[in-house]
């Protein structure tokens, strides 16, 4: 197993895995969109809603604004040992929100959540919730709670987990003219003329659209698009609930924790 | 959700286990480790409804090998491949 090419840019994280199965890469991708636990807001006690939203389509917005988590001092919920349905401050963090349009219209933002912990709060402070009329407020108290996206999306710590197969394209250059059809057409621009000789670069850009192939005057096509199964090009965009490497790595840990567990298990059905 | 076992069948050579709380997250990334065995004759998986968090294996080893022994190996090798990965994770992103 090698893991190369790593591009990491705020949010997002791109890397290759090298030497792996495709029931692997697949369990990493599924597991990091669907079983690391992040924080939401889960449930809302309305005090005062005077807005045009009712109180469950305003308790449902509150739940979709990502909040940072912290996975070392929150448990979640079913392993906690408080077993209360309020829930404790191991395993809730609460938040309070009073805004009040006195005089023209105010928007209501994910910032006005005023959190207990200063560590759990909303990911954007602009993200907007409900514009109130003059004369219209709202008053409310949220509690959020660790949760997993195979039961509601709002606990996905990503928008975007893929991976592909790592593509190959390869010139015969014996039997290719360089005529540089195929330059111009291809969208990511991976194909090069140099000495009139056809080259690739960035190959891990290749969609395999087969655009060149499509271009190219010669039948058979010198341009060979094939795929590795053992290589993946994974990309991962983070919400920002958790920072983008601590997603893969609580992903990989969780599996591997699993298939530990289930071997304790199995001796002892024995 | 908690894990849970439950053996449905056990023969000589045959084993059908329904794990409670897996999906197909889990279960394909089992029943493709177990095939890499070469004591492995048959593995294969199911998840019997699509909102019941709950998958069975099958699994059929060759004569003269324990189908729980197959199991436990192809276990280990998993949990030593998300080790490995992890490692080389850490390392390729410089992260503690």
């Amino acid at each position: 197993m090698e893991i190369s090419t790593v591009k990491r840019e705020g949010n997002t994280i791109r890397f290759m895995v090298s030497g792996v199965t495709p029931a692997f890469a697949n369990a990493l991708r599924r597991t990091v969109i669907a079983e690391v636990p992040t924080m939401a807001i889960d449930d809302v006690m309305i005090i005062e809603n005077t807005s045009v939203l009712f109180d469950e389509f305003l308790a449902h917005r509150l739940g979709l604004i990502p909040l940072t988590t912290d996975l070392d001092a929150y448990t979640l919920p079913e392993n906690c040992e408080c077993r209360s349905e309020l829930g404790c401050n191991r395993c809730r963090a609460s938040f309070t929100m009073e805004v009040e349009a006195t005089d023209r219209t105010t928007t209501v933002y994910s910032g006005d959540l005023r959190p207990d912990n200063p560590a759990i709060k909303p990911v954007g402070e602009k993200i907007p919730v409900v514009k109130l009329a003059p004369g219209q407020k709202l008053r409310l108290e949220a509690y959020a709670k660790l949760g997993r996206g195979q039961e509601h999306a709002k606990w996905q710590p990503v928008s975007a987990c893929t991976h592909k197969y790592l593509p190959t394209v390869s010139v015969d250059v014996s039997k290719c003219d360089g005529c540089g059809d195929c330059v111009k057409f291809c969208p990511k621009c991976i194909l090069e003329l140099k000495n009139d000789k056809l080259t690739v670069r960035n190959v891990e850009e290749c969609t395999l659209c087969t655009e060149c192939v499509r271009h190219c005057a010669k039948r058979p096509c010198p341009i060979k698009l094939d795929w590795s199964e053992e290589d993946f090009i994974f990309y991962v965009e983070s919400t920002g609930a958790l920072p983008v490497t601590q997603i893969v790595e609580q992903a990989a840990k969780q599996i591997g924790e699993k298939a530990s567990e289930l071997s304790q298990l199995i001796k002892r059905a024995k | 959700m908690p894990l849970n076992i439950k053996t449905l069948k056990k023969t000589r050579d045959e084993l059908r286990i329904e794990i409670e709380g897996e999906g197909h997250t889990f279960c394909n990334l089992l029943q493709s480790t177990l095939m890499e065995d070469k004591n492995a004759e048959v593995a294969g998986y199911d998840v019997p409804h699509p909102l019941t968090l709950k998958g069975i294996i099958y699994l059929k080893v060759k004569k003269e090998t324990d189908p729980y022994k197959t199991l436990e190996k192809a276990l280990n090798k998993i949990t030593e491949r998300t080790d490995e990965f992890l490692l080389k994770f850490k390392e390729a992103t410089g992260s503690p």
